[in-house]
Order: structure tokens, then C-alpha cells, then sequence
């Protein structure tokens, strides 16, 4: 086989890439997958193969069947917030603000704050006794509730501080226009110039979607 | 519309902006404020205090504290990563733009980034620390910068691949025209084309590597463990100090929040462009 020069070279710059897929994402998924086949605690040399004795055990824990349904509530509670705060603030560029770098910049902050010094902000704005929240509804005259304490407000709690450490994700995706409408641009590339990427409109489309939910997710790995 | 009901509404918009930023800001501030006070200043509540500085002495320089070593580990593992994943990515993505792969490659590699957006990394780290202590990664750099490279290998692949789209196919061939090699090419045309989607990429990447918090707990100790780590042991110790713990946070703040508003501009530049092309 008689490749160029530049095959070649595209064939290994794309090589570490692939390797690190292989060794770190692709091996690790299988070996999960046999790692919970024995029993082992980390420390013991010795592991003991249990079959499917860990899924049983898994399956018999309260806490593990109740996380589907709490996972669930967090997830619909705090997706529902950001949206409707994303769509408002998705909506600035339109307004032709002066200050929308400013607000933008400000509303992307929690997102570049670390989880740890997030989470231990919001457990003191929920403390039940020096709380922020509790000391401004003391002020009202009104006694507050122990929050993150009471089991019925944890969820809720755990919401409003997701909802609002995601709120700059509107204001990231207004990058989908600081310089136009959003959706349609999406097609826009493929349509003007369809050789040159040698890939059909549609697939590009496609593609550009699963970008635009990769651009989102980096917000959200804390 | 009236030209009075326009500004009314603009009134209510910038209300309403303005009471998001507060909302947003307050626990900034407020923890910012908590870093200033004496441990008694914050549990009486009192709201005029007298600034002291003695929570960031104490954090920064006391006998016990590692805050600095854990600064600096954060910023080698952070420089590290996004070193390698912008060499790796940029690569990867000028090869996927150039070249015609076979789906499975493609695919692959698309399908890895969306594994990542719908299992939390949480799920790699068992076999990570498994494997890293087998191969004695376990508590280096090297092993944390590995893991943060691949966490954000994806993102960079795809957003890099958009700038690299970008650059005209004539310039290339004008290179080549000129007797330019693949690498020279790469080194000389393409990655000056490039630069701000780089500029871009790397900053998000370290702001991403600097916060990450669930892997570094569970692939370093005491000696390599980054500030998100060190903040969290804080939270756990017996006695919890909150006035340095607000010290400790504000300070792990700084980095990222210098480096969004320094590159801010760029930062949005190229979520746009990973979004959207």
C-alpha cells in the first residue's frame, strides 16, 4: 500500500488520541464491568469471585432504590431552572445592552467556581441557626426551617444550589448569538461551502447537535 | 409601541438583570466577607467588623497548612493536562478534518464524548485508581494529568476541530505549493490560523482541570492533592475553622476567575464555535 505522506501523518496525529481513548476510556468501561464480579475491599491481596452476589446486594440496599427517584427529582428541579434561565439570558444579545459582556461575565462566574467552595457557601447559607436564609426570614419576624436537616427540603435545596451554580449556561449559550440567530447557522456552514467538508447537510446538522451538547456539558461535570 | 412603554421595559429588564447579578454575586461576596472576619465576628453576625487578615496568614503561611504545595500541584496538573490535551486534541482534530476516516473511528470518538456527557467521570474512577496504582500512577502528576486529559480530550477534539475547519484550504495548498512538509505545514499554516481557538480551548480546559474535584480526591494523598481536595479536607477536620475555609475558598477562586476575565472574550469565542458549526 502506497500512502502519502500526509496519510501517513494523519494516520499518527490521530493515534494518541485514539490510544488515549483505548487505555482510559475503552478499558476501564470493561474492567468495571469484571470488577464487579469479585469481592474485594481494596485492601486484602486476595479477591473472591462472587458472581452476581453484588448486584443481589445492590439490589436489596434502601438507599440504592430510592437514588433512581431522587436522582430523577434533583434532575427534572434543576434542568427545569436552568432552562428557563438559560432562555431569558439567551435572549440578551438581542436587547443590544451595552452592559451584556458585563452580565454575561457575571452570570458565567459559579460556572468557573469550584464545586468544593460552592458547596460549603451554600451550607452555610442553609445552616439552620447562622444561615443567611434563615437570618433574612428571622428579620421578617418568620422562623425558617432546618433545610439540608429536614429530609423534605434536602432535595430542593440541593436544587436551588445547582440552579444556581448552572445559571451562566444561558449565558454561554447566547454564544449561540452574539453574532446572529442561533439555530439556523447550524446548517449555515454546510450550506455554503458542502464540498470542501465532503459530508452531506444533514449529517453535518447531525453532528453540529451532538457539538452543541458537548459545548454544554463541560459546564456541568461538577 | 410607545416610545415610553420601550423604556419602561428596558427598566424592567435591567431590573431583572440586575437582580440576577445579586443573587449570583451575594454568596460571592458574602464568603468574601466571611474570609475577612474573626471566627467570633461571624458566629455573633455582626455587620460592621474590622477587616483582618490573620485567616489568610494563617491559610498561606502557618507551620501546618500545605495550602501552597496544594496551589502549586493544582497549577503543574492543570498546566500538564492542558499542555498535553491541546498537542493531543489539536492533532487529532486537524486528522479527523483532513482525513476520510471509516465511521468507527469517527464514531468512536464521538461516541466517547457523549459517554462522558451522560456517565459522570465518578464511574471511571474505580478502575482508574485501580489501574493507576497497578502501574504506580496512583498519587503522581503524571497519573492525575493523564486522567484530566482525558476528561477533557473530547471537548478539545471537537472544538478544535471546528477552528481547524476554518482554515482556508488555500493556504495550505499554497504551503504545499511551496514544498512545505505535513508537520512544518501543521506548525507553520495551520496553528497560527489556529491560535485563538487554542487560546480559547486552553483556558476553559485549565479552568476545568483546576476545579475538577471527584477524580483528584481519588487519585492523589497528601503529596499531590490539588486545592479542591485540600478545601474539602478542610470541611472534614475536627474542628472546623470557618473563617480560613472562607479564606482557603476565596483564594482558590482567583486563578479561574483572572483567567475568565482576562480571556473572557476568547472563552466565549470558542464555546461558540464548538457549538455551533
Amino acid at each position: 500500500m502506497f500512502w502519502s505522506e500526509e496519510t501517513r501523518f494523519a494516520w499518527l496525529s490521530l493515534m494518541p488520541a485514539l490510544l488515549i481513548f483505548a487505555v482510559f476510556v475503552v478499558f476501564p468501561v470493561v474492567y468495571s464491568f469484571y470488577l464487579s464480579f469479585p469481592e474485594w475491599n481494596r485492601m486484602s491481596p486476595q479477591a473472591e469471585w462472587v458472581g452476581l452476589a453484588n448486584y443481589a446486594a445492590l439490589v436489596r440496599d434502601d438507599t440504592f432504590l430510592r437514588s433512581p427517584l431522587q436522582t430523577s427529582l434533583f434532575t427534572a428541579g434543576s434542568t427545569g431552572c436552568i432552562v428557563v434561565f438559560s432562555l431569558l439570558t439567551a435572549l440578551l444579545p438581542d436587547q443590544k445592552l451595552k452592559q451584556f459582556r458585563l452580565y454575561r461575565t457575571i452570570y458565567y462566574l459559579p460556572a468557573v467556581t469550584s464545586v468544593v467552595a460552592i458547596g460549603i457557601v451554600w451550607l452555610w447559607i442553609f445552616d439552620p441557626d447562622y444561615g443567611l436564609i434563615n437570618e433574612a426570614l428571622k428579620a421578617l419576624g418568620l422562623i425558617g426551617p432546618r433545610w439540608l436537616a429536614d429530609t423534605s427540603l434536602t432535595l430542593p435545596s440541593l436544587i436551588i444550589t445547582a440552579a444556581w451554580r448552572n445559571i451562566g449556561y444561558g449565558a454561554t449559550d447566547s454564544r449561540c448569538h452574539p453574532d446572529g440567530p442561533a439555530v439556523p447557522r447550524c446548517g449555515g456552514t454546510a450550506g455554503r461551502n458542502p464540498d470542501r467538508l465532503g459530508i452531506g447537510g444533514a449529517r453535518r446538522d447531525r453532528r453540529c447537535a451532538a457539538q452543541r451538547g458537548i459545548g454544554q456539558g463541560c459546564g456541568a461535570g461538577g | 409601541m410607545s416610545p415610553g412603554a420601550g423604556r419602561r421595559s428596558d427598566v424592567a429588564l435591567h431590573g431583572a438583570l440586575m437582580l440576577a447579578s445579586a443573587v449570583v454575586l451575594f454568596p460571592f461576596l458574602w464568603i468574601t466577607l466571611a474570609a475577612f472576619k474573626t471566627q467570633i465576628a461571624l458566629m455573633s453576625g455582626v455587620v460592621r467588623f474590622t477587616p483582618v487578615l490573620s485567616n489568610f496568614r494563617e491559610v498561606l503561611f502557618s507551620r501546618t497548612s500545605e495550602y501552597l504545595h496544594n496551589f502549586a500541584n493544582s497549577t503543574i496538573v492543570g498546566v500538564g493536562s492542558t499542555a498535553g490535551v491541546l498537542i493531543i486534541g489539536t492533532l487529532g482534530a486537524w486528522s479527523l478534518r483532513r482525513m476520510r476516516w471509516p465511521f468507527w473511528v469517527s464514531g468512536g470518538l464521538l461516541a466517547w464524548a457523549i459517554v462522558f456527557q451522560m456517565i459522570p467521570p465518578i464511574t471511571m474512577v474505580g478502575a482508574w485508581y485501580v489501574m493507576f496504582r497497578t502501574v504506580g500512577l496512583y498519587n503522581t502528576y503524571p497519573g492525575l494529568m493523564l486522567a484530566h486529559l482525558t476528561l477533557n480530550l473530547p471537548l478539545v477534539l471537537w472544538m478544535m476541530s471546528v477552528f481547524v475547519g476554518q482554515v482556508p484550504e488555500e493556504l495550505e495548498e499554497a504551503a504545499r505549493i511551496d514544498g512545505a512538509s505535513t508537520p512544518v505545514l501543521l506548525w507553520r499554516v495551520v496553528v497560527p490560523v489556529v491560535r485563538p481557538g487554542l487560546v480559547a480551548c486552553g483556558l476553559l480546559v485549565f479552568i476545568l482541570s483546576w476545579n475538577e474535584f471527584a477524580v483528584a480526591l481519588n487519585l492523589t494523598a497528601k503529596q499531590t492533592a490539588t486545592v479542591p481536595v485540600a478545601i474539602a479536607k478542610y470541611a472534614q477536620e475536627f474542628e472546623i475553622q470557618y473563617t480560613q475555609m472562607a479564606a482557603s475558598a476565596v483564594l482558590s477562586t482567583i486563578p479561574a476567575l483572572l483567567l475568565l476575565l482576562i480571556g473572557q472574550r476568547y472563552i466565549i469565542k470558542g464555546l461558540t464555535a464548538g457549538a455551533i458549526k
